[in-house]
């Protein structure tokens, strides 16, 4: 296991993530791209505030339970 | 889009250039390891994806923060926007403007109202009013009510009232307050007049002399009053006002002399024994007592002159001396100030003049040298929402992805490579080059953007790290009727994206109501935010 390999399947997932695709791993999991629309927030301090959107991660794994 | 195993090997291959069986054997790998670690309890961490951890029998996945900023650089400068302030000062502030044409500035005209209730015009107005009053009342106004607005309010004018009368009026009355004035003039005058006083004491001995010897002696009584006549020339030509005022004196001294025993009465007494008995040496004595005070006053005068004089030379010499003191304080003075303010000056512009260097970066001082931007990579994977753009965009992704692995590395280890367009693209620019028809509203999803609605809200359907993407993104939703925005988003970590958005909107909820009959393409991706 070279460290190019790891640099190259950390970029082949970002990329997939960025273009909102799904990438499974046989054995591991699947990392999915989650989208969270921009919302409205109130603080602790009592103001509202919106929130600006955001894309996440999601990460299944294989072998659940 | 699902990525199996089969298709993340294609791809891993396509984009390394390592063999298949490596690409699996070195995945099986890896996946064993992260498996007898999280067996073990222990965390996985591979470097630019995350960190794998077992709680139990799950396993979670951490991504690092490369990725999760990665992933997130659509949005980057995104940050939150309070609702208070934004959108309850938009909708309020175009309102304001159509209410101002309709209903005569009721807000302000509010304000001004409550002001001047409270403070300033009311007080302002009470104090014009009387003055207005007192100028138009004044010609009506009858003489009583002048004079008692005189005598209550104008001071000065009652002095003068008490002033004129006395010296209008030298009624025989007034004349103890002329007589005392005339003292006080005297002692003012002391310096001078003293010689005087002494005169007149002898004039009184004269008088009283002359009321005693008039009868006996018309010589004496003739020759003094030659002696009077000179001494009154003298005083005539010297300060006539004041004899005409110690006239009064003497009349008044008369009376006195009679109540009292004056010693110059028992002497003129003596003398007029001595005349009975020796005219001639009593002449003489007249004479001695004629050159005597003649003598006193020459000698007097003289000395007093000299004193005058001297006093005038003194006085001279100290002005003379104060001149050039006061010269001097004059000229020393100025001088202290100015130095201070030279050092002040010196001292400020010393200071802007090093955060101006600082801030155009000509010298590179922290805090004050805006950061530099870094250069726009052509590697940074052109994202467009998903659904319409991967037919597209995936090609050139997979054509670039041979050259991305170490590019995001790059970016943040050499941040010092840095190309001129994002520095002078510090800010977001909103590029509205078309002007628009007469007939279109300000706000609005379609039509041609305005540059009067740039203060309002805009749908922000792509992120293009390339400009001729975003001009070509641009293009295509122009013909389709939208209204289009290309704003430039510089960045410190993926340069200046060109983000390409839908509509003007005067409110945040206009622009969501707006999002929501957006075509699927976009209403899946998008963002609203401020056009800047």
């Amino acid at each position: 296991m070279t460290k190019e390999f790891l640099e190259t399947l950390s970029i082949v997932i970002r990329d997939q993530i960025i273009m909102k695709n799904s990438v499974e791993i046989k054995g591991l999991g699947t990392f999915k791209p989650v989208h969270h629309n921009q919302k409205q927030e109130k603080r602790a301090d009592g103001t509202n505030v919106i929130v600006p959107p955001k894309d996440t991660i999601e990460f299944t794994a294989a072998n659940k339970g | 889009m699902h990525i199996d195993h089969s298709k993340l090997v294609e791809l891993l291959v396509e984009t390394s250039g390592i063999e298949k069986e490596k690409i699996e054997s070195q995945l099986s790998d890896l996946l064993e390891e992260v498996i007898a670690a999280i067996e073990e309890g222990d965390a996985y961490e591979v470097d630019g994806l995350g960190v794998f951890s077992g709680i139990g029998n799950n396993v979670i996945f951490i991504p690092s923060d490369e990725l999760s900023t990665e992933i997130n650089y659509k949005y980057v400068g995104m940050e939150p926007i309070e609702m208070d302030d934004a959108p309850a000062q938009e909708p309020s502030e175009p309102k304001k403007e159509e209410e101002d044409t309709d209903v005569d500035d009721d807000p302000f005209a509010g304000l001004l109202d409550d002001v001047e209730d409270e403070t300033e015009p009311a007080a302002s107005f009470e104090l014009d009013v009387p003055e207005e009053e007192e100028t138009v009342a004044n010609p009506e106004m009858s003489s009583e009510e002048k004079e008692d607005k005189g005598e209550d309010d104008e001071a000065p004018f009652d002095l003068d009232d008490e002033e004129a009368p006395e010296e209008e009026k030298p009624g025989p009355d007034k004349w103890g307050i002329d007589t005392y004035k005339d003292d006080s003039a005297e002692t003012m005058f002391s310096g001078l007049l003293g010689e005087q006083e002494e005169k007149e004491t002898e004039k009184e001995d004269h008088f009283d002399a002359l009321f005693e010897q008039e009868e006996e002696s018309p010589k004496e009584s003739s020759f003094i009053d030659d002696l009077l006549a000179e001494e009154e020339q003298d005083d005539d030509q010297e300060e006539p006002a004041v004899l005409d005022k110690i006239d009064v004196s003497e009349s008044d001294t008369e009376d006195e002399k009679e109540d009292f025993d004056d010693p110059f009465k028992a002497l003129a007494d003596e003398e007029e024994e001595d005349e009975l008995t020796d005219p001639e040496p009593s002449k003489k004595k007249e004479e001695e007592e004629e050159v005597i005070p003649v003598i006193k006053n020459l000698s007097s005068e003289s000395k007093k002159k000299e004193k005058e004089s001297k006093v005038k030379e003194e006085e001279a010499d100290k002005e003379q001396d104060a001149k050039p003191k006061k010269k001097k304080k004059a000229t020393a003075e100025p001088k202290s100030p100015p130095v201070m303010l030279w050092i002040l000056l010196i001292i400020i512009l010393l200071g802007g003049g090093t955060y101006g260097l600082g801030y155009y970066g000509i010298v590179n001082i922290p805090g004050i040298t805006p950061e530099p931007q870094i250069a726009a990579t052509n590697n940074q994977p052109q994202t467009t929402p998903p659904e319409t753009t991967q037919p597209e965009t995936t090609p050139q992704e997979q054509q670039q992805t041979p050259a991305e692995p170490a590019e995001p590395e790059q970016t943040q280890e050499a941040p010092e490579e840095t190309s001129p367009e994002p520095e002078q693209e510090s800010e977001a620019e909103v590029r509205t080059t078309e002007e628009a028809p007469a007939d279109q509203p300000t706000y609005g999803m379609t039509g041609v953007p305005v540059s009067a609605a740039n203060n309002g809200y805009t749908i922000v359907v792509y992120s293009l790290s390339r400009e001729s993407n975003a001009e070509a993104k641009q293009r295509e939703l122009s013909e389709d009727g939208y209204r289009v925005l290309v704003a430039t988003v510089p960045s410190q970590q993926y340069g200046t994206l060109w983000r390409v958005s839908l509509g003007q909107f005067r409110t945040m909820r206009d622009a969501a109501l707006a999002a929501e009959d957006l075509d699927q393409t976009f209403s899946e991706n998008y963002f609203i935010t401020k056009i800047q």
